[in-house]
């Protein structure tokens, strides 16, 4: 066999500069947003007809590892984004419940993460660990918490995990809550619905503002089933 | 990292290997046009594509011959709304597919007059398939190794007592296996080979 090493060479060189020029697509920043929801197929949403919505955001960190610098001035927008989808759905709002009484169907509770959830289904042991339950639900008698754990019933996100910036929209069966029997240091809130969307409070973005209101919207516009 | 393999793969090969009567290696630029399951998920025609090939020549009118080659089809899915296990996203995906078909194969020369030399070939074997689809932060990703063949037609054009240009239009196609779909693509040849 004769040799043409030269003209070989080259070809190979061609070959590998044409993979390597850009293989993978530059995304844009809002082509990383990601609208996701999830919910119980069992659960009758016809029979849910009021929500309560807490006007503050709990923003979840991590006290070891450090946490991330996230756009708290959201939070105006945000509220009343969710809030306004709701009401937009045929839901009715109640305001103000009493005492140890749930006097709405649901409870919604926003969150944002200050740092990345890598394994999600650890993700409901983990994080709703932080939650103040006491301050955030104070008419909910202290037999039952503050401080314990929650089991929501359906921890199927991908693996991956959630990063920083993630906004979380919770809805709690409050009325359903379970405490299992022999474990008083724990109990179970069934979600029918939840959805999030993905870092969109990470980093600095002058149209911070529309993308929000985009993926706010898309996370309702997705789940019909909500529709009264 | 794969790229870096299969480049080191071929570089090692070409420096290696040791004359034989009747030996040629090829190397073609391949851009493809995906079909089937391959264009349902990645559905753009692909200038990504290369194969190296060492054929040996049994006589004038027959080769066997070995070959490996490496495509990437790659499409960008508009923002729309999908479903992923129970969950329902609303997103712009980056579908990604990389196929890496390694064949033996066997040519047919039809020798007439002149430096031009048609043949027919065919190649049987395996295939990596990687179907990856980034959705923001998440990747999923799905391979699988597919029982793989591929018809194909070309010409060698006699160079000079060291090379040969060739040109050919070949398919490939990789059979289902479990959830994961059939794979195909059009592929043309583009290429020189050494004697």
């Amino acid at each position: 066999m004769n040799r043409n090493y030269p003209i070989f060479a080259l070809l190979l060189f061609v070959s590998a500069v044409l993979f390597s020029c850009h293989p993978e697509y530059d995304a844009t920043v809002e082509e990383l947003d990601v609208a996701i929801t999830q919910y119980d197929e069992e659960q009758d949403f016809s029979q849910l007809q009021t929500f309560y919505l807490e006007d503050s955001i709990i923003y979840i960190n991590d006290e070891e590892s450090g946490s991330a610098s996230v756009d708290h001035s959201q939070n105006d927008l945000i509220v009343s984004l969710v809030r306004q989808n709701f009401l937009d759905m045929g839901w009715t709002e109640v305001t103000g419940p009493t005492d140890g009484e749930m006097d709405a169907d649901v409870s919604i509770m926003l969150s944002v993460l200050e740092t990345d959830l890598s394994f999600y289904y650890y993700y409901w042991w983990d994080w709703w660990y932080w939650y103040p339950w006491d301050w955030w639900y104070p008419w909910y008698g202290d037999p039952w918490y503050p401080g314990y754990p929650v089991w929501p019933g359906y921890p199927t996100y991908p693996s991956q995990g959630y990063t920083v910036g993630t906004l979380f929209i919770d809805m709690l069966d409050m009325n359903g809550a379970e405490m299992p029997e022999g474990d008083d240091s724990s109990f179970k809130v069934p979600m029918p619905w939840k959805g999030a969307a993905i870092g969109i409070l990470a980093g600095s973005d002058t149209f911070l503002q529309q993308r929000l209101t985009n993926e706010i919207n898309q996370v309702f516009k997705q789940s019909p089933y909500l529709q009264k | 990292m794969k790229k870096y393999i299969i480049i080191s793969f071929i570089l090692l090969a070409t420096i290696t290997l040791k004359a034989q009567e009747g030996t040629s290696i090829f190397i073609n630029y391949l851009p493809s046009i995906p079909m089937g399951g391959t264009a349902d998920f990645s559905n753009n025609i692909s200038p990504r594509g290369v194969d190296f090939e060492v054929e040996r020549f049994l006589n004038e009118e027959l080769s066997v011959g070995f070959n490996i080659a490496w495509n990437l089809f790659r499409e960008k899915i508009p923002e729309e709304t999908f479903y992923h296990n129970d969950l329902t996203i609303t997103a712009v995906q980056f579908r990604y597919t990389n196929i890496v078909p390694l064949q033996v194969n066997v040519k047919k020369y039809f020798s007439g007059e002149g430096d031009y030399i048609p043949y027919a070939g065919f190649g049987l074997g395996t295939s990596y398939n990687e179907s990856r689809n980034d959705v923001g932060v998440f990747t999923l990703t799905e391979d699988k190794w597919l029982f793989n063949l591929a018809p194909e037609i070309g010409m060698l054009y006699d160079m000079n007592y060291k090379a040969w240009l060739s040109v050919k239009l070949k398919y490939n196609y990789g059979f289902k296996s479990g959830e994961f779909p059939s794979q195909s693509f059009l592929s043309l040849g583009l290429g020189i080979g050494l004697k």
